[in-house]
């Protein structure tokens, strides 16, 4: 036991050992401003005035930062305890008008305005809470929805004019040490700190037993609170946490714009952390900051007043540029509904249980001797629950894993992805010229839709898969109009597409995968191994 | 000897009596304020009152299929309100496009009441079937009603609909020249024959067969005595007894026909044409909405159905994208109110100008349309009742919320009858919108706003509860114009309606947590 704890590494090198990913992205996410400046040959921290290419990826991604910490919060609630909210705008407002009236009617100071905005947000998260004594699912979301309602109809009340401004708001500038127009570096500095600070609360929280308690009573509330916790303690505690978060959303859109509109406390902030949940993975970790990362600049790319549209390759002479700002926010709802339906689990999600899957099924097939003397028996092998057999273990140990072309074979549409999507990304990223590399795309894609449409007659959710890609191919070839930042992203998305489809071909395909494995064995088997 | 309190507990009142009772308590307690307080000007109480019936009336067309949703399947429809939006952008789509050119108008209009026509004349059919023929009739219980009686009918009533349309149209055009005569007269003929064939069907051709066999049996006797053989009696002959398929059903429905189509003549011939457009447009936002409501359940909430969280997540997502595929569709920017299609009677005040002089003390200044909207109201409540109550899907439904799983081993096909509710839902919601399209601004926002109200009424009245829903969305509409008359007076607002409406909804949430008639959960 001492020896095995000697062997260990010093626990903070075991720490960044382990989540190395993250501490990469935190230090790319750090030098991110500096970096963009030497690209752009902008300067990262100007001395009086934010201006340059770099503040303005610093806004960007301030934005992407709290819309992360909102979605974070949000995931807390309906990802992790099960609570169905749909008014956390007023989370969100809360915090943004606590500081514009606490500053401009009772003239606090800034940092006293925040400690009090952050009171007001734990006091109406205790009163969700009380409602949330007595109220479970669709009523509990419906009393939420009209709360954030009855907010957002106040906050534009005449009557309150000399408080909240009305329609119009209230414009209040924040000190200069944190003030977006004269120091911005510091801003986003203050902001990431804050986002990291978050993220690793809310991951060491759900770690804890505190978390799982929350995530039984996500699961079974019932059987929770028979075996003897307090499942309002632990509710309370939840929304709190995620109330105050939210709060805290709040306060960082305020200082960054420093303007509290009704908008804020609209029913668009609501539905914002809950579309950036679903996509990155609704109960995971690092679901909500990748969807609203993605969402946050997917936005900036997408939602610009003129995208140039080239479709020489497929029709002659095609060339025309649509105004993007229309459809941004349908696209939004188009994918989000396709998320609900079709990858529910959202990126994150579907890649942890795609994983998961994929082990139990090399368990269970390629490491299983049985299956391996006998390949047709895998036809009849039952689902191994648990663990396998000691001796099986033993066996598959010595066993070498499976060479790649017979992986292949037992992988047939994970190949036609692959080959779908790789290839044209490869070609891009040789050529750095998106537009061939797009024309590649769209082309294999439409060589696939034969065998895709072989599949359709085995389940149907690969229709909705097929939507998917053609929507990541036609926004890949949206995104072709010459400058080298979008054909990164493009690339980018790219990328996430084909690792997506990749995935998401293995579980789907139960029927073709044990044809393979079928023929697979065949194949050993005559080839006398 | 009884104390008081024990008295008291004694009394056992049925908790939906109750809870019904304080609801009708609260909106009499709401209507008396506005009453001391307008107690020199009957006009504004008036007005308070019919405000807030017709609000209620629009909520209630919206809350109507969200509450028989949840009841049947639990799924709450966050997508309701956009239905309503729906039905009032068709609706104000067709009534622009179709007040064009007068040859426009007429051909539009001649088309579109081909499609009309064959509605009312089933309609009408079917109320005869049930009013008078299966009351009138005695069926003998084992034999079944013939299978294609209801192909039949929609034949008849596409052919004889089809032609009336036409000639409705040629009537509105108002051009009677001599070649819209000729086509009328041929039309009319066509009709007539029709009917008239199918009607003496069945007479004709008994009589053939009589012919026939009187016929062939005295050939085969005088056959017989031309052998010099014993004539045959009627049992050695060959006689088909004729059966006497006379379809005096059939009659009946022919008749009603024929006076649903002079009927429908009659009265489309005599009726405005704006009436008729805006009739029409009713029409169409109407099917727009069962259309829509259909391919919500088909394509987005039948595959979420094993997943019931992700559910009410979905529905909030497709109000989202329905309120940006609408403003995709038609831009942003507020079409207005349909005031000027309106037809001319809803336009006014009531009462109108020669009544004045009978109802010296009544001075109103309530709107037709207004009035308009509660009848309408009033009636899709009736309907919606009836249907519940008296029809075979009625029941159907009604057991269906009693007890999905056990309906369905009985051998209906509850996926069918979800569909069908929310087609209905669908339905009834898009007539809300084109008629509230009448008086309320169509723009992107309308969905939100008639959304919350809807849930407001769905919460109140009892999720699942028919009853509680008709009674909430009045409560609704009261306390929504009480509201707006004080804060009107006190603040120059109407603001705190919608929050006073909302308030409620979390009072009731928070006091009885399942509504007025709700089951508890």
């Amino acid at each position: 036991m001492i020896e095995e704890r000697l062997r260990r590494r010093n626990f903070i090198v075991q720490t960044i050992f382990d989540n190395w990913i993250y501490v990469l992205v935190v230090i790319f996410l750090w030098r991110f401003p500096y970096l963009v400046a030497d690209w752009t040959d902008s300067v990262a921290d100007p001395p009086r005035r934010a201006f340059g290419e770099s503040a303005f990826w610093q806004s960007v991604m301030i934005e992407a930062f709290l819309l992360a910490i909102l979605a974070m919060s949000y995931n807390l609630m309906l990802g992790f305890t099960g609570l169905i909210s749909l008014g956390h705008a007023s989370f969100f407002g809360i915090g943004v008008y606590s500081i514009a009236i606490l500053m401009t009617q009772y003239g606090r100071s800034y940092e006293s305005a925040i400690l009090v905005a952050l009171g007001i947000g734990v006091m109406v998260s205790l009163l969700w809470a009380v409602a949330a004594f007595r109220l479970k699912g669709v009523y509990f979301a419906l009393f939420t929805l009209a709360f954030a309602e009855i907010l957002f109809r106040m906050a534009r009340l005449s009557v309150f004019r000399d408080l909240t401004g009305g329609d119009d708001g209230i414009t209040r500038d924040v000190p200069d040490w944190i003030n977006p127009i004269k120091n911005r570096l510091q801003l986003y500095n203050v902001t990431l700190v804050c986002f990291v600070f978050i993220f690793l609360l809310i991951r060491r929280l759900m770690n804890s037993p505190t978390g799982q308690v929350l995530i039984a009573l996500r699961d079974n509330p019932t059987r929770a609170e028979t075996l003897g916790f307090n499942i309002h303690l632990y509710k309370t505690a939840s929304i709190v946490l995620s109330g105050t978060i939210g709060t805290l959303a709040g306060i960082i859109h305020i200082t960054l714009n420093s303007q509290a509109e009704p908008r804020t406390l609209g029913l668009d902030r609501t539905v914002d952390p809950l579309i950036m949940t679903l996509i990155g993975g609704l109960g995971t970790n690092p679901g909500p900051v990748m969807g609203a990362g993605f969402l946050r600049i997917g936005e900036h790319f997408l939602r610009t007043p003129e995208l140039a549209v080239d479709l020489n390759f497929l029709i002659y002479r095609y060339q025309t540029t649509i105004n993007s700002e229309n459809y941004w926010a349908l696209a939004l709802g188009v994918i989000f509904i396709i998320f609900v339906l079709a990858i529910p689990y959202g990126m994150v999600g579907s890649i942890n249980k795609t994983w998961v899957e994929a082990r139990r099924w090399m368990r269970r097939y390629l490491y299983n001797p049985l299956v391996r003397r006998f390949p047709r028996i895998s036809v009849y092998v039952q689902p191994i629950s648990g663990e396998p057999p000691a001796y099986a273990q033993a066996l598959a140990q010595k066993l070498p894993p499976m060479a790649l072309p017979q992986w292949l074979i037992a992988h047939p549409m994970g190949v036609i992805n692959t080959v779908t999507l790789l290839i044209p990304v490869l070609v891009g990223l040789a050529m750095w010229d998106w537009r061939p590399a797009a024309s590649w795309l769209l082309f294999f894609i439409l060589l696939s839709i034969p065998f895709r449409l072989g599949l359709l007659l085995l389940n149907i959710p690969e229709l909705i898969y097929l939507v998917a890609v053609v929507l990541a191919g036609g926004a890949t070839v949206l995104l072709s109009d010459g400058s080298d930042m979008n054909q990164a992203v493009a690339v980018v998305i790219g990328i996430v597409a084909a690792v997506i489809l990749l995935i998401g071909s293995i579980p789907v395909h139960r029927f073709l995968r044990s044809m393979a494995q079928t023929t697979l064995g065949r194949l050993w088997v005559t080839s006398g191994s | 000897m009884q104390t008081l309190r024990e008295r008291l507990k004694n009394i056992k009142v049925e908790s939906n009596t109750l809870w019904g009772g304080i609801a009708i308590g609260f909106m009499l307690l709401l209507l008396l304020l506005t009453f001391i307080d307008t107690v020199d000007d009957p006009r504004r109480f008036s007005q308070v009152v019919a405000g807030g019936l017709y609000q209620g009336m629009l909520v209630f067309m919206v809350a109507a299929g969200l509450s028989i949703v949840f009841g049947l399947m639990d799924v709450l429809n966050l997508a309701q309100g956009s239905l309503l939006m729906i039905g009032a952008y068709v609706g104000w789509d067709i009534l622009t496009r179709l007040s064009g050119s007068d040859d426009t108008n007429a051909f539009l209009l001649s088309v579109h009441v081909i499609a009309v026509a064959p509605l009312f004349v089933l309609l009408l059919l079917e109320l005869t079937e049930r009013l008078a023929i299966s009351r009138f009739m005695q069926r003998d219980p084992d034999t079944p009603s013939p299978p294609s009686a209801l192909g039949r009918q929609l034949t008849i009533a596409v052919l004889v609909g089809a032609p009336v349309g036409v000639l409705v149209g040629e009537f509105l055009a108002s051009d009677f020249s001599a070649t819209s005569d000729s086509m009328r007269i041929f039309f009319a003929v066509v009709v007539t024959g029709v009917a008239y064939l199918e009607v003496i069907r069945e007479p004709i051709l008994f009589a053939l067969r009589w012919a026939v066999n009187e016929i062939s049996m005295r050939f085969q006797r005088g056959l017989a005595m031309m052998m010099n053989q014993e004539p045959p009696t009627a049992h050695s002959v060959t006689y088909h007894e004729p059966e006497r398929t006379f379809d005096l059903e059939m009659g009946i429905r022919l008749v009603a026909i024929g006076l649903s189509t002079i009927v429908i003549a009659a009265v489309l011939n005599g009726t405005d044409p704006i009436t008729l457009r805006f009739g029409l447009a009713a029409v169409a936002a109407t099917f727009a909405g069962a259309v829509a409501g259909t391919v919500m359940e088909v394509i987005f909430i039948r595959p979420t159905y094993v997943r019931p969280f992700f559910q009410i997540v979905l529905t909030f997502g497709l109000a989202l994208v329905i309120r940006e595929a609408i403003i995709f569709r038609y831009d942003t920017t507020p079409k207005g109110t349909l005031a000027e299609f309106l037809p001319t009677p809803l336009q006014g005040t009531f009462p109108p100008a020669e009544l004045e002089g009978l109802f010296p003390n009544l001075e109103t200044t309530i709107f037709n349309y207004w009035i308009f909207m509660i009848v309408m109201g009033a009636l899709m409540m009736i309907g919606v009742q009836v249907l519940l109550m008296r029809t075979r899907i009625g029941i159907i439904i009604r057991a269906g919320v009693q007890d999905s799983e056990m309906v369905e081993a009985l051998g209906v096909n509850v996926r069918l009858v979800f569909t069908a509710v929310f087609t209905l839902g669908g339905a009834i919601a898009a007539l809300g919108g084109i008629i509230s399209g009448g008086f309320i601004n169509i723009d992107p926002i309308l969905g939100d706003l008639f959304l919350l109200q809807a849930v407001s009424v769905v919460i109140i009245g009892g999720l699942g509860s028919y009853a509680g829903t008709a009674l909430a969305s009045i409560l609704v509409g009261i306390t929504r114009s009480v509201t707006a008359y004080f804060s009107r007076q006190q603040f120059n607002t109407d603001g705190w309606a919608p929050i006073a409406v909302l308030a409620l909804l979390c009072i009731v949430l928070l006091i009885k947590p399942s509504g007025l008639f709700g089951r508890e959960h």
